[in-house]
C-alpha cells in the first residue's frame, strides 16, 4: 500500500532524540548546568570548604586584599569574603530560583486559563493582572518586608508573588494563538477534555516564552533582593546575601575593588548561566530541532 | 445495512456583530453503515460547518439552533459536554483538511495515537502501544514501533494524513467525517489516501461523510452525493444519476466547469457567473437565482424545497422537471 513512498527510517542504533539528548548538543547550556550545580553544591557544603564563620568579626584584619589566608580578601569588619560568598549564595540562589518558580507557575496558570477560556473569565483575570502591574512594586515590597521576618523563604515568596504579571500576559497571548491551531481542533474531535487540551496540547507549545521568562526572573529576583537589602529591608545582617554584600561594598568600590568584584561576579555568573540554560532548554524542547 | 447517522433539519447560525450568518439552513440526510456520502459545495457553502455541527465543535459565536442528529439510534445534539467527549473520537470522528498542521508538533505520533485509545477504550499504556503499532501498519506506515517514537515533522504530508486517519479510526467509530482530507496533498498521494480510506471502509464498515469541493474526486469515492449551496442541500442523488442527469442548475454548472478528458484542449471550461450570496440573508427566494440561467419569476419570490425527481434523487429547483 505504501510502495513508492520514500520513507525516512531512523537507523535502529540511534535512539529517538529525547529532551536530554537534544539539550546535550547545546554546549553552553551543559557548561552552565555544571556551573550552577557546582556553585549550588559549594554553597550547600560551605562549612566544609572554609574554616571561617560567616559572621566571625576580626578587627585585626579588615579590608585585606585576597591572600592565601583569605582567598577573596576580607570586608570592613574583617569577615572572610569567600565564606560570606558561599553562605550568601545559599540565600541568593534560593531566592532567585524559588521566586522564579513561584512567579512562573502563577503567571502561566493565570495566563493560560485566561487565554484558553476567554470571555468574562479572561477579562477578570487580565484586569487583575493590570491592577497588579499598576501597583508600584518597590513601596509594596517595603511595606511587606517591614511586616514579615525577612528570611530567604519569605523574600522568595514576596518577590515571586509580585513578578508573575509579565508571564501571565505573554502566556495568554501564546495560548490565544495556539488554541486556534488545527491540532487543537483535532484533539477536540477525538474527545480530549479541556484540561488535557490545555496542558498536553497547548502549554508544551508555549514553553519557549515561559522558559525565557523564568530564566530572566531568576536574575531579576536576585537583583530585587539586592535593592531591598540596600534599603535595609532585605535579609537582615549578619546573614549575607550577594545583594547585601554588594551594597556594603559601595563606599569602597574604588579603593578595595575585590569587595565589589566577587559578589558581583557571583551574581553575574549565576544569572548568565541560568539564561544559557534557558536558551538551551528552549531549543531542546522543540523537537523539530530548529535553533531559536 | 442499517442507518448509522441521520441528520434532520439541521440549522446552524453564527451570531456575529455584523449580523446573523445563516451557515446551515435545515439540511437533512442519512447515512448507512459502510456507505459513502459526499457533500459537495464551494467555499462558504456551509459544508464544513455542517460537519462540525455533527461533532458539537461549531466555534463560537456559532450555534446549532435546531434539528436532530441521530447517531447509532441516539439523538446527540442535546448531550452534555462530558457525554459529547465520549461520543467524539469513539462513535464519530473526523479527518481534517491539512495534515501538516493537524498533528501537534511537540508530541510524538505514538502519544497522539494512543491518547484516544486510552481514553475511550480504557487500554493500558502498553496495550494502547500494541494497538497503535497495529493501526499504523493498517494505514500503511511500515516500521511502526520506531515510527511511533517519531515527531510529526519526521513524516511526509501523505504519511501524516495516514496518521490522522489512524487516529480517527483508532476507536472504530461508526461514522467518519472526512473534511477535504486530500486537498492539501499532491495528486498521486491523494489517490493513495482515497484508496486507503476505501479499503479501510470495506474492512471496518464505517459510514463516511466526504466533504469536498472537488466534484471530479466524488465519482471515485462516494455512493451518493449531496450538493450544498448557500447552506442548503440543493440536490441529492446517487453518483451515477448525478453525472448522468443532474437536475439542478447549480449542479449542472459545477459539472460543466470540470475539465473533460475528451476535448480538454479545444473547449474552454465554463465558469458559473456571479458570486455566492451573502449568508446574512435569510432566503425567501432561491439562493441561486442571481446566477441561474434557467430562472423564472417564481424563483425570486419563493424558495424551492427538495422534492423527488426520481428514485433516490431529489432537487430543490422550481424547474426541476424542465432540466
Amino acid at each position: 500500500m505504501s510502495e513508492g513512498i520514500p520513507v525516512y527510517e531512523r537507523p535502529a542504533h540511534i535512539p529517538p532524540p529525547g529532551l536530554w539528548t537534544r539539550l546535550r548538543r547545546h554546549k553552553l547550556a551543559v557548561i552552565s548546568i555544571a556551573v550552577v550545580a557546582l556553585m549550588t553544591a559549594m554553597c550547600a557544603a560551605a562549612p566544609l570548604l572554609t574554616g571561617y564563620e560567616f559572621d566571625a568579626i576580626d578587627l585585626g584584619s579588615i579590608r585585606e586584599a585576597p591572600s592565601l589566608d583569605h582567598w577573596m580578601g576580607t570586608d570592613d569588619l574583617g569577615r572572610d569574603l569567600f565564606t560570606r560568598i558561599l553562605y550568601g549564595g545559599r540565600v541568593s540562589i534560593l531566592i532567585g530560583v524559588l521566586s522564579a518558580v513561584i512567579g512562573t507557575l502563577l503567571g502561566s496558570t493565570v495566563g493560560s486559563v485566561a487565554g484558553f477560556y476567554g470571555g468574562r473569565l479572561d477579562n477578570v483575570l487580565m484586569r487583575t493582572t493590570d491592577v497588579a502591574y499598576a501597583i508600584p512594586t518597590l513601596p509594596l515590597l517595603i511595606v511587606l518586608a517591614s511586616y514579615t521576618a525577612a528570611t530567604g523563604g519569605s523574600m522568595a515568596l514576596i518577590i515571586g508573588l509580585l513578578s508573575w504579571m509579565t508571564t501571565a500576559r505573554v502566556v495568554r497571548g501564546e495560548v490565544l494563538s495556539i488554541k486556534e491551531m488545527a491540532y487543537v481542533e483535532a484533539a477536540r474531535s477525538l474527545g480530549a477534555t479541556d484540561w488535557r487540551i490545555l496542558f498536553q496540547h497547548i502549554l508544551p507549545n508555549a514553553v519557549g516564552p515561559i522558559v525565557v521568562g523564568a530564566t530572566l526572573a531568576v536574575g531579576n529576583a536576585i537583583i530585587v533582593e539586592s535593592s531591598l537589602s540596600f534599603l535595609g529591608l532585605g535579609v537582615q545582617p549578619p546573614t549575607p546575601t550577594w545583594g547585601n554584600m554588594l551594597m556594603d561594598a559601595q563606599a569602597t568600590m574604588a579603593t578595595k575593588p575585590w569587595l565589589t568584584i566577587f559578589p558581583g561576579m557571583a551574581i553575574l555568573l549565576v544569572v548568565l548561566a541560568v539564561n544559557f540554560i534557558g536558551d538551551g532548554l528552549q531549543d531542546a524542547l522543540d523537537p523539530t530541532g530548529r535553533e531559536a | 445495512m442499517g442507518t448509522v447517522l441521520e441528520v434532520r433539519d439541521l440549522v446552524t447560525r453564527f451570531h456575529t456583530s455584523q449580523g446573523v450568518v445563516h451557515a446551515v439552513n435545515g439540511i437533512s440526510y442519512s447515512l448507512d453503515s459502510g456507505e459513502s456520502l459526499a457533500i459537495v459545495g464551494e467555499s462558504g457553502s456551509g459544508k464544513t460547518v455542517a460537519a462540525l455541527s455533527l461533532m458539537g465543535l461549531v466555534p463560537p459565536p456559532g450555534r446549532v439552533e435546531s434539528g436532530e442528529v441521530i447517531l447509532g439510534g441516539r439523538e446527540i445534539l442535546g448531550l452534555s459536554g462530558k457525554e459529547w467527549r465520549n461520543v467524539r473520537g469513539s462513535e464519530i470522528s473526523m479527518v481534517f483538511q491539512d495534515p501538516m498542521t493537524s498533528l501537534n508538533p511537540v508530541l510524538t505520533v505514538g502519544y497522539q495515537l494512543t491518547e484516544g485509545l486510552r481514553r475511550h477504550m480504557g487500554l493500558s499504556r502498553s496495550e494502547a502501544r500494541t494497538e497503535a503499532v497495529r493501526l499504523v501498519d493498517l494505514v500503511g506506515i511500515p516500521n511502526g514501533v520506531q515510527r511511533l517514537a517519531s515527531y510529526p515533522h519526521e513524516f511526509s504530508g501523505g504519511q501524516r494524513q495516514r496518521v490522522m486517519i489512524a487516529m480517527a479510526l483508532a476507536c472504530k467509530p461508526a461514522v467518519l467525517i472526512a473534511d477535504e482530507p486530500t486537498t492539501a496533498l499532491d495528486v498521486t498521494i491523494q489517490d493513495q489516501i482515497v484508496r486507503l480510506m476505501k479499503e479501510l471502509q470495506a474492512e471496518l464498515g464505517m459510514g463516511i461523510v466526504w466533504i469536498t469541493h472537488d466534484l471530479a474526486l466524488v465519482a471515485g469515492l462516494a455512493d451518493r452525493v449531496a450538493v450544498m449551496y448557500a447552506g442548503s442541500i440543493v440536490e441529492e442523488a446517487t453518483v451515477a444519476d448525478l453525472y448522468r442527469r443532474a437536475r439542478h442548475p447549480y449542479t449542472l454548472g459545477l459539472l460543466n466547469s470540470l475539465p473533460d478528458g475528451d476535448h480538454a484542449v479545444s473547449s474552454r471550461l465554463e465558469a458559473i457567473e456571479g458570486r455566492p450570496p451573502d449568508l446574512r440573508e435569510r432566503f425567501a427566494r432561491c439562493p441561486f437565482v442571481d446566477r441561474c440561467s434557467h430562472a423564472i419569476e417564481r424563483c425570486s419570490t419563493e424558495k424551492p424545497v427538495l422534492e423527488s425527481v426520481g428514485e433516490k434523487h431529489t432537487s430543490a429547483c422550481w424547474r426541476r422537471e424542465d432540466l
